[in-house]
């Protein structure tokens, strides 16, 4: 058994929301549309004075606390996120400096699409895999922005996960680890745009599936496994519709898929996507039980892994906040016109 | 009003991890100081993040850089263990905001400064 794997985990959802009703009554869109066929029916939005750092800050609390080790034991801190608050000064150290774990400490900050957050957990697992460190942080997380009217609209959103990999004391090993990668122009962001370009159909076939169901069949070969070995599996979630899709095309009853389908009452947190489903996996777990999870990232690739949850999940889970309160409780609702201020849309006098 | 960089960075301590100073009477000071009442000596000590609202006020005009943000409640938060902060009480309507109610600490976006300043992070605290 791999004795390298997740010690902790933390998940980051803000109280606002937006339901699809509320956007298309502003651009006379029909919302049963986006809840029918996108399976789209609310989504989250950040606090005013919420951003990337904000949100990753407080979900890599929770995984400091599920872990039990204090902030000084991080060897190394990345963050993944599309929404870096700035462009030049690093994530990292704001959110290395809140949880005490400078100077001694490597961060980065990373980008790919969606796929930025796994990325962290990837090269984190990497380190302490390879001795360099004895804890380390990945963190995926965004504050997503999708154009006004835009089909994004209704999915963009906001959230954090963050995983503490550790040597031992693990509540998940990693198994297997997989990346499956190639060039393709599906979604982009180009230099001081605020809103990205996507390439509309162009997204599904070529881009998410080919390269979700890519990684998923090469790690099931890699680890000599097939869909029924898995008791859950996470996909990255765009929209309701596509991991379903996938997960149908792979041989993954719903019930396998439903823990960690978090896309219609969350939108698409976009680097927190596929991490957010794995924390509400983790929530539920219990040892013994084996995890699939596979993230996309336009441009575009996957990253997969394979986890097994072991003994020590039961002492964790009620340390910190779970995944599916936080988006179920305690929400606060927004019209359009206040969420617009929120997500600063509204053309303004300097 | 921009804040001066060497400032901001002097006081993270205090606004990023709420560090205190803790004295051999058990008496908690934040931020920690250089002499302390009596010549009592005190440790580091890093204060809890969770507390209660003790009295609380809201702002209905705030300066102009917290506009966006009005109205709001400002209160007097005593944390577990001791020590008192002052904070914005966030992620609730300030109607529904009481004395005693019991109060989370968070990382937030304190201030920005337009589009080219800093950003500057610190504590708030939201209903528990």
């Amino acid at each position: 058994m791999p004795d390298v794997g997740i010690v902790g985990y933390g998940a980051y959802i803000p109280r606002y929301r937006i339901k699809a009703e509320s956007i298309a009554a502003t651009w006379g869109a029909d919302a049963e549309n986006y809840k029918r066929g996108l399976q789209l029916r609310e989504k989250s939005v950040p606090a005013l004075d919420q951003d990337t750092i904000t949100l990753s800050v407080e979900a890599a609390k929770y995984a400091l606390k599920r872990a039990g080790i204090d902030g000084s034991r991080i060897g190394a801190a990345y963050v993944g996120s599309e929404s870096h608050p700035y462009a030049v000064k690093p994530t990292g150290t704001i959110l290395a400096e809140a949880i005490g774990a400078t100077p001694e400490c490597h961060t980065a900050d990373y980008e790919f699409a969606c796929k930025a957050g796994t990325e962290a957990m990837y090269n984190v697992y990497s380190q302490v895999k390879a001795g360099l460190i004895e804890y380390g942080l990945g963190i995926g997380g965004d504050t997503s922005q999708g154009a006004p009217g835009d089909a994004l609209e209704y999915s963009a959103s906001a959230g954090a996960a963050a995983f503490v990999f550790g040597r031992g004391n693990l509540i998940a090993s990693v198994d297997e680890t997989y990346a499956f990668m190639t060039d393709t122009p599906d979604f982009w962001r180009r230099e001081h745009e605020h809103y990205p370009q996507h390439a509309g159909r162009f997204t599904g076939e070529p881009a998410y599936f080919k390269h979700t169901l890519g990684a998923a069949n090469g790690i099931m070969k890699k680890a000599g496994m097939t869909a029924d070995d898995f008791d859950y599996v996470v996909f990255h979630q765009p929209n309701g519709k596509f991991p379903m899709a996938a997960g149908k095309r792979l041989g993954f009853p719903r019930e396998k898929i439903e823990t960690g389908w978090l896309v219609p009452w969350l939108g698409n947190t976009y680097s927190g996507a596929s991490p957010l489903g794995l924390t509400a996996v983790l929530d539920v777990a219990r040892p013994g039980e084996t995890i699939l999870m596979v993230s996309f990232g336009s441009g575009a690739g996957s990253d997969g892994f394979i986890f097994t949850v072991q003994d020590r999940i039961l002492e964790v889970q009620e340390l910190a906040p779970r995944t599916r309160p936080q988006l179920d409780e305690n929400k606060i609702y927004l019209d359009y016109g206040r969420y617009a201020k929120f997500r600063g849309k509204i053309l303004r006098n300097k | 009003m921009k804040i001066r960089s060497p400032r901001y960075h002097r006081e993270t301590p205090q606004r990023y991890r709420l560090e205190a100073a803790k004295t051999e009477s058990g008496k908690v000071y934040f931020p920690p100081r250089v002499y302390y009442p009596g010549g009592e000596k005190a440790q580091p000590y890093k204060m809890s993040d969770r507390g209660r609202v003790i009295t609380y006020t809201v702002i209905h005009t705030p300066a102009a850089e917290y506009s966006d943000l009005a109205p709001f409640a400002v209160g007097i938060i005593e944390l577990e263990g001791g020590g008192r902060i002052t904070a914005q009480i966030v992620d609730v309507d300030p109607s529904e905001v009481k004395t005693g109610m019991r109060v989370k600490v968070e990382f937030r976006r304190m201030r920005t400064e337009g589009d080219e300043g800093l950003l500057c992070y610190g504590y708030k605290v939201v209903p528990e």
